[in-house]
């Protein structure tokens, strides 16, 4: 009973904190029709899956048949996809802000398209950022933008979702961007390295003024040093005032994220 | 040549005894017993056979008359011109050390560090072309003696106040810099000299025609002026140097001047006429069309200096094997966005770019010889001028230039699909490599040098 009663507590907060993000976020786009909004709670972990399609991007059938394929990720955290269609910050601002305006700390995953900025961005907080760390956002992202590129943004959100529970199930994701871009430095790398290489073995150094020396049969005494003060110089500084502002951050929270323009 | 006292075979200098050894019974002598006539020790010349190349005009000289089948500076395999002379007697003489089986050994040892290197210079035959050279040096011996006066300063703060302490440093400087050497040999480059230095001078006797006996000697053509400066400069560094650790003055920066005329003055240096000498070198030869390498070995310390090309091949190859770890290397730590690894690809091609200008300055600098002053001296006293180097150490560059033009377009036109920017980066990585395969081209005509032409009786430009 308890336990329930914390739910629906949760789910009334949730809902009374979209009602505010809508206001707030989606101020601008007056004219839109409102947006289809899906809520489901994982009442054995209390985490959320969230789509809302303010953009209008996906038909009923493909955003009940997406709300779906999230479910899975509420065995680790929330999961949260959204499109929007204006946008006054980059998409990784936003999605952030978002996301903490909506669940705070809580571990999760949100899958935003901003067809403003025209860029996918797959933000992660707490636990789930240890798994879907930024490097594996920014795969994620490139494995999926192609979709988004055809206007196939179902696709593109299933792919992306699907690539998040793989990780989170512990297995692996196709990685081809990191793999040709590491191929291709490593390749210039090698051939800059390998010439410093190259150059080093085929090359004999000069002796040097100490090796020379060495060789030699040398004398050197310095007697009677003395040093006598003949002028001082004395300039005031003034002493410095004030400190520096700094500036803390909240501390303790984690979060990944990475995207890709489309 | 030297007769051996009991069968009148031919004494040479033998290594390892340090003596004179006959090649027929075995008969050991030392060096100063066996003497010519003209050799006696109060005549300031001695007889040589003066070899000349009739290619380059290099000069090689020999206590023996029997000919001379190739020439070391050009590596011209003709039978040298010959002609009895008498050469200034030097003072002082450091007899070979290492025998010619054991400079085959380092050079060898070398030789398989220099992981790039074409199999041929690795060849046995190639290998047995090393020759004993003495190659006469200038030791001079520098002095410093007297009351030595200069300016010293201390900075330091205290409260709110920066104090500055001007301070009169003195002192009775007594220092002696002795055989400091440079090699007077026009056809024997600085740039070979400097790199087996040094010699250990310590170890010199006084010089004995004999010790000639189976091995050649260059021909000291170097005015003793040349390098007397280079030799004050390095005094007076080091005394300087001396004087600034000394322990009273440790915390005091010095007001020291920077040319050399008025650090003399202020140390009171003076620098006596050199001494002849001669020092041992194993020097080898290898011609490649219009191109000479050399490699050689202090006869001393085996210290080893060759002109080692880069075989291309091999240098692509052991790229591509090298790029293997270091893309597992990037996979363990790295995940880089397409834009990034385009960025960096440009400016690893912005790098490469300026070591390739740094390169073929060093490229003219050296073929042109303008860091061999003893060759440049002989060059002014000449009538023949040098020729600029040709232009096939220009162009390479470009390879980088468009990979930066390339990765600068991307950037601008800023697409969408990862393909422009893999794309992008496989054009700085193509321009990457052919600007540096450009540059090792280039290195491989300054691991060699052009024939040389010493404007002595039967240089010929054209040979």
């Amino acid at each position: 009973m308890h336990k329930r009663l914390k739910a629906i507590t949760a789910l009334l907060l949730l809902i009374s904190s979209l009602a505010f993000s809508l206001t707030a976020y989606a101020e601008p786009d007056k004219d839109a029709s409102p947006s289809e909004l899906i809520i489901w709670e994982n009442t054995e972990t209390g985490y959320f899956v969230l789509l809302q399609d303010e953009a209008e991007l996906l038909d009923a059938e493909e955003e009940a048949q997406l709300s779906n394929e999230m479910k899975g990720i509420t065995s680790y955290g929330n999961a949260v996809f959204k499109t929007i269609s204006y946008n006054s910050y980059s998409a990784s601002s936003y999605a952030e802000d978002f996301y903490d305006d909506i669940f705070g700390q809580s571990s999760g995953t949100f899958f935003l398209i901003d067809m403003d900025n025209r860029e996918l961005y797959l933000f992660n907080n707490g636990d789930i950022s240890y798994t879907i760390t930024s490097a594996y956002s920014d795969s994620i992202t490139d494995n999926v933008y192609r979709y988004a590129s055809k206007e196939d943004y179902y696709s593109c959100a299933s792919k992306t979702f699907e690539q998040v529970q793989t990780l989170l199930a512990g297995r692996r994701i196709a990685q081809p961007m990191k793999y040709i871009s590491n191929a291709l430095l490593a390749l210039i790398l090698a051939a800059l390295i390998n010439y410093f290489v190259a150059m080093r073995t085929a090359s004999s150094a000069k002796a040097s003024s100490r090796e020379v020396l060495n060789s030699i049969s040398t004398q050197f005494t310095f007697t009677n040093p003395q040093k006598k003060l003949t002028k001082q110089d004395k300039v005031y500084i003034p002493p410095s005032s004030g400190s520096s502002g700094g500036r803390s951050n909240s501390g303790g929270r984690s979060h990944s994220g990475g995207g890709h323009r489309f | 040549m030297y007769e051996c006292p009991n069968c009148g075979g031919n004494l040479k200098f033998d290594i390892a005894s340090q003596q004179l050894k006959c090649d027929y019974c075995l008969t050991l002598k030392d060096p100063y017993e066996v003497t010519k006539d003209k050799d006696a020790e109060e005549s300031s010349a001695f007889d040589v056979t003066v070899f000349t190349c009739p290619q380059c005009g290099g000069e090689i000289l020999s206590t023996d008359t029997s000919a001379a089948e190739f020439c070391s500076f050009c590596g011209g395999s003709t039978i040298l011109d010959s002609r009895i002379s008498k050469e200034k007697r030097p003072a002082y003489i450091i007899p070979f050390k290492k025998t010619k089986d054991e400079c085959k050994e380092i050079y060898i040892s070398k030789m398989k560090r220099a992981l790039f290197a074409p199999d041929e210079l690795k060849d046995k035959k190639y290998i047995d072309g090393f020759r004993g050279i003495y190659i006469p040096y200038w030791a001079y011996t520098v002095s410093q003696k007297g009351p030595v006066h200069m300016k010293a300063q201390k900075s330091y703060s205290k409260g709110n106040y920066n104090y500055t302490d001007y301070y009169d440093i003195s002192g009775e400087i007594n220092a002696c810099y002795n055989d400091l050497s440079y090699d007077a040999s026009s056809s024997f480059s600085d740039a070979i000299s400097e790199q087996i230095a040094p010699f250990d001078v310590k170890q010199t006797v006084q010089f004995s025609p004999s010790f000639l006996s189976g091995f050649y000697a260059d021909t000291a053509d170097v005015d003793s002026s040349i390098y007397k400066e280079d030799a004050i400069k390095v005094a007076n560094d080091s005394s300087r140097n001396q004087i600034r650790n000394t322990p009273a003055f440790r915390d005091l920066s010095f007001s020291l001047p920077s040319s050399n005329s008025e650090l003399n003055a202020m140390l009171r240096t003076r620098c006596s006429a050199p001494e002849r000498t001669m020092y041992p070198v194993w020097f080898m030869s290898y011609r490649k069309g219009d191109r000479v390498a050399y490699a050689t070995v202090n006869g001393q310390t085996g210290k080893v200096a060759a002109d080692i090309p880069v075989d291309p091949k091999k240098y692509i190859l052991g790229s591509l094997l090298l790029a293997l770890p270091i893309f597992l290397l990037l996979n363990l730590f790295f995940t880089f966005k397409p834009t990034f690894t385009l960025g960096l690809s440009a400016i690893l091609a912005v790098l490469t770019f300026i070591i390739h200008m740094a390169e073929v300055r060093k490229i003219n600098v050296r073929d042109q010889r303008m860091d061999d002053r003893g060759y440049l001296s002989q060059q002014s006293k000449s009538t023949q001028s040098s020729k600029p180097e040709s232009s096939a150490a220009r162009g390479g560059f470009w390879g980088s230039v468009l990979a930066g033009i390339a990765a600068a377009l991307i950037f601008i036109i800023n697409p969408v699909a990862d393909y422009w920017y893999y794309a992008g980066t496989i054009i700085a990585f193509i321009g990457v490599l052919f600007t540096i395969i450009a540059i090792i081209k280039k290195y491989n005509i300054l691991a060699t040098r052009k024939l040389p032409q010493f404007d002595r009786k039967g240089g010929d430009d054209r040979a």
